[in-house]
């Protein structure tokens, strides 16, 4: 079965719809950059400094207070949104739901973004960047992009996020939105990846995602465990005890990235792979809403 | 020698259970393997902790020997070891079941305390090691030997399942004096009795050492019928009078009804308020005289049935017709009229046969051929072909009573002067009953074929017979002895009883009552002697409550039956002549049988047995038992290793289930 047919497409396009219509300029349509320059809409007000284009001064002030004050005005310019796709072996552990779930939301956010004339760009990334879709524009690209995500492969010994927001910095002739998708099993940590993003001036936005049975095991007994990325192998005795704590800890671990997020005003997604993608994007939707 | 030997060999094949667990293990040693996403979380858990490597190593060792130990012990406890001192003491156990009246008591769960001890002695014949013998009594009524001293714990547990259910009272103490006969020569026997307590005697069979004593049920309430008893009324000389007792065995004060009926017709209901732990008692006077089952009914629904209902025979007293032939004499037809049920005709003219079920008096007159049937002749002034009237005599005066006769019972006439009488000189045997002096008859039964008669020679108008109160218990007593057992109340039995009855009504010695000719001309002595030789020989059968047919011994026109151990009303009759062989039976052929007895039926005697004790109606334990439950034989013997092999078993996998949920053991 195809990872996108036409039922898929059909799909994205209600979820596009329905970005305008409801959520108009909440998400990624109509946003612009933060940048501040030739626009027409008022931004902002600067002390006058010799050299200032006297054009833009602010002669109503001056002749009301006898202030010089220079108007600043946003520069519209296209919003780059760059994705940020993990294709490691941890993404594709079982039946691969978490891979081909997230390269559905990709696709999804990818349309809705190139309808409203954003550019996107993708990264597939393991313990370093695997693959490269160029910024792109326009709504009549998305069959390539689709295309990308449908050749993509996992691979990798590890997942390492920081070489994959380096490699983005360096590759991104401008900084924009970066929509990570990933299970965030970074031997290394993901934090220093994200800390890299905000640093240059990037908006990161985390969609975490992880299948039930990973938050809720139910192995008892002896057990050999081996690690679908690395392929380390323990054998452990698992209790209902050590079964608890597991839990325990994966849910701090689930709370932590809620809590970097937080700290740093990032967006951030969870979902569970049981949650179809369309809802996962509509839930987003609402809650750029009631944040924007 | 060896110290310990095995009562069952056969156990060891159950040490093949360690195969499949040698197998298991093997097969468990290598891990399943589960790949997960990432180790991070994983390795972080089990760093906090590290296990001992030396520890993993042992623990699926020690699992494994936990395992095995439990086989072992389960192999020994299945073989019965036996130490050799006990394999040389094989014991003799006498099993004494109750199943007495109380026994059938219904217990909370719905069973009987009979059901309940039947399970209970399963439980004790199935703990019987190799080699341990068993015989089973029972202690209902009287004690019985159900099943002697035996190994085979088939026909033990088929003995104790057949056991039957009786209405008997307790005879615990009975049964354990035959269980010591039975182990007369054995002093290490034991006795083990199970009973429910309901006997007053506990105390000293618990003081007995030898004897162990195991309860069944619980302590229950009672509403019982304790006494009924019926007699003859006081008041009403046809009449009955009815005695009833009842008693609430219990704690709290009792309501109820007794309903009476006669022969299914409600007759009477009594409501009574009974305190606990009281009797009440209650006469009733003016019953019918009609005859039937006089069944007393306690409306109450309790723990024992059986003495909820007091049953009673009524015999039906029916009026005797008595034709008397005589010119005029008010001393005896004033007699004749003064005994009840006496339907008197009198006439002048005597019959050629006595009539049909009924008495003849000539008084004075005497035809030449005495008439058929029962006959009384007074004073008789003629000859016939019975007698030749002789001369009168010199000194009428009673000499001599025959007290052993029924005729003369309570009849003192010492010193009495008979006027008028006269020698007769009998043509046939006779049975002088009061003579004079020189032995001369005055008052004579004669035997012959066609119906006993009596001659009573005294002119009633001259002497002062007819003054004393002897002559109306003479006539009394000459009327009622000519009706044989017609009449006669029997008192009810209670259970566990014995009790002899005449049926002589059946036999020849019985007053004979001539057939009524239908054709004068027939030769009645022939028709007489054949049916004397038809009622002769015919041996007795008992019929119970439940129809059962048991086979009589007669001896004497006597005949012993009981104990009775069922309430209800039972029959003494003739037995059939094509089962008169028969041992027990219990056939639709005999119920048919039974149902055909009229209560009109002279050879058919009615007994009533109602239950009427106090200690078997009386559900409450005298004192405390142990219940059997779980010990098996082994509090007898004590010493047995299996039990605590078993045990150690139990605990052992107890132990290995809890070091398994800690993943202590693998």
């Amino acid at each position: 079965m195809p990872l996108f047919d036409s039922e898929f497409l059909k799909r994205l396009e209600y979820l596009s719809l329905v970005s305008r219509r409801v959520f108009r300029g909440r998400l990624l349509a109509q946003r612009r950059t933060k940048q501040l320059g030739g626009g027409i809409e008022f931004a902002d007000h600067r002390e006058y400094s010799p050299g200032d284009d006297l054009r833009y001064l602010d002669w109503n002030i001056y002749a009301r207070y006898g202030d010089v004050l220079l108007k600043r005005f946003q520069e519209e310019e296209d919003l780059h949104v760059y994705f940020l796709v993990d294709v490691s072996l941890s993404m594709s552990h079982g039946s691969g739901e978490k891979f081909d779930y997230a390269r559905r939301v990709a696709a999804a956010l990818a349309y809705i973004a190139l309808a409203d004339l954003a550019r996107v760009s993708m990264l597939a990334y393991s313990d370093t960047v695997k693959d490269v879709l160029p910024l792109t524009r326009g709504k009549n690209r998305v069959l390539s992009v689709l295309r990308f995500l449908e050749n993509l492969e996992p691979s990798g010994a590890e997942t390492r996020l920081q070489a994959a927001a380096t490699s983005l910095v360096h590759r991104a002739t401008r900084s924009g939105l970066v929509i990570v998708l990933s299970d965030l099993y970074d031997q290394q940590g993901f934090r220093e990846g994200l800390d890299l993003l905000r640093y240059r001036r990037f908006e990161p936005h985390v969609i975490q995602m992880h299948t039930a049975a990973e938050a809720n095991p139910t192995w008892l007994g002896d057990i050999e465990l081996e690690d679908s990325e690395t392929g380390d192998r323990r054998k452990l005795t698992i209790t209902e005890r050590k079964l608890r704590q597991y839990k325990q800890l994966y849910q701090e671990f689930l709370e932590s990235i809620d809590h970097y997020c937080r700290t740093y005003s990032l967006s951030c997604t969870r979902t569970t792979t049981d949650l179809p993608f369309d809802e996962l994007i509509l839930r987003m939707m609402r809650t750029a809403g009631m944040t924007a | 020698m060896n110290i310990l030997e095995f009562a069952n060999p056969s156990g060891w094949w159950w040490a093949a259970l360690a195969i499949p667990i040698l197998l298991l293990y093997i097969l468990k040693i290598r891990l399943r393997r589960q790949t997960v996403p990432t180790l991070l979380f994983w390795d972080r858990l089990f760093d906090e902790k590290k296990p001992r490597a030396w520890w993993q190593r042992l623990r699926h060792l020690l699992s494994l020997l936990l395992q095995l130990a439990f086989v072992a012990l389960l192999v020994a406890a299945l073989l019965d070891p036996l130490w050799s001192w006990q394999k040389n003491q094989q014991r003799h156990i006498v099993l004494v079941v109750d199943n007495s009246a109380s026994m059938q008591a219904i217990e909370q769960d719905g069973a009987s305390r009979l059901d309940a001890a039947r399970a209970s002695a399963g439980v004790l014949i199935r703990s019987m090691r190799s080699g341990d013998r068993m015989a089973v009594l029972s202690a209902g009524g009287r004690s019985n030997v159900v099943l002697g001293m035996t190994d085979y714990q088939r026909a033990l547990l088929e003995a104790v399942d057949t056991l039957p259910a009786t209405d008997g009272p307790t005879d615990v103490t009975a049964a354990v004096a035959a269980a010591e006969r039975l182990l007369a020569d054995d002093e290490q026997g034991e006795i083990v009795v199970l009973t429910d307590g309901c006997l007053d005697d506990l105390e000293a069979l618990q003081a007995n050492e030898r004897v162990k004593i195991y309860g069944v049920g619980g302590p229950q309430d009672n509403l019982a019928i304790t006494r009924y008893q019926v007699r003859r009324s006081l008041l009403d000389a046809i009449g009955y009078q009815v005695l009833l007792d009842v008693t609430n065995f219990s704690d709290e004060p009792r309501d109820c009804r007794v309903e009476l009926t006669l022969s299914d017709d409600l007759v009477d209901v009594l409501p009574l308020e009974i305190e606990p732990g009281a009797t009440v008692t209650r006469i009733l006077d003016h019953t019918s005289a009609a005859g039937g089952e006089l069944v007393a009914k306690l409306d109450t629904t309790d723990a024992l049935a059986t003495d909820d209902t007091g049953v009673a025979v009524l015999p039906k007293r029916t009026p005797v017709p008595v034709q008397l032939v005589s010119e005029g004499n008010l001393f005896l037809q004033g007699v004749l009229e003064s005994i009840p049920l006496v339907d008197l005709q009198v006439t002048t003219e005597a019959p050629s046969v006595a009539p049909a079920e009924g008495i003849l008096v000539l008084d004075r007159v005497v035809p030449q051929q005495l008439p058929a049937g029962r006959v009384i002749v007074v004073d008789p002034q003629g000859s016939c072909d019975a007698w030749t009237l002789g001369e009168p005599m010199a000194q009428p005066i009673v000499a001599s009573v025959d007290e052993e006769s029924p005729l003369t019972q309570h009849v003192r006439l010492d010193n009495v002067l008979f006027p008028g009488a006269r020698q007769l000189n009998f043509t046939g045997p006779v049975d002088p009953l009061i003579q004079d002096p020189l032995d001369s008859p005055l008052l004579a039964r004669i035997r012959r074929g066609g119906g006993d008669a009596v001659v009573l020679s005294c002119n009633l108008e001259k002497g002062d017979l007819p003054l004393r109160i002897a002559f109306p218990v003479l006539m009394k007593n000459t009327i009622e002895w000519f009706q044989g057992n017609s009449g006669e109340l029997r008192p009810a039995l209670a259970t566990g009883r014995m009790v002899s009855l005449d049926v002589s009504s059946t036999a020849t010695d019985a007053p004979q009552q001539a057939p009524v000719a239908e054709n004068d001309d027939e030769p009645e002595d022939l028709a007489v002697v054949e049916s004397a030789e038809t009622t002769t020989a015919r041996p007795m059968e008992l019929i119970s409550p439940t129809q059962q047919t048991i086979p009589l011994a007669t001896t004497d026109d006597q005949v012993t039956i009981g104990p009775l151990l069922e309430t209800g009303l039972w029959t003494v009759r003739p037995a059939k002549e094509n089962d008169g062989n028969a041992a027990l039976t219990n056939t639709s052929a005999g119920q048919d049988d039974a149902s055909v007895e009229s209560d009109d039926d002279p050879s058919v005697i009615r007994v009533a047995c109602n239950l009427v004790n106090l200690a078997e109606s009386d559900l409450r334990p005298r004192g405390e038992l142990d219940d059997v439950e779980g010990r098996g034989l082994l509090t007898l013997g004590g010493q047995s290793l299996w039990f605590y092999l078993t045990l150690l078993a139990a605990a052992l996998i107890a132990a290995e289930w809890w070091l398994y949920q800690r993943r202590i053991v693998g």
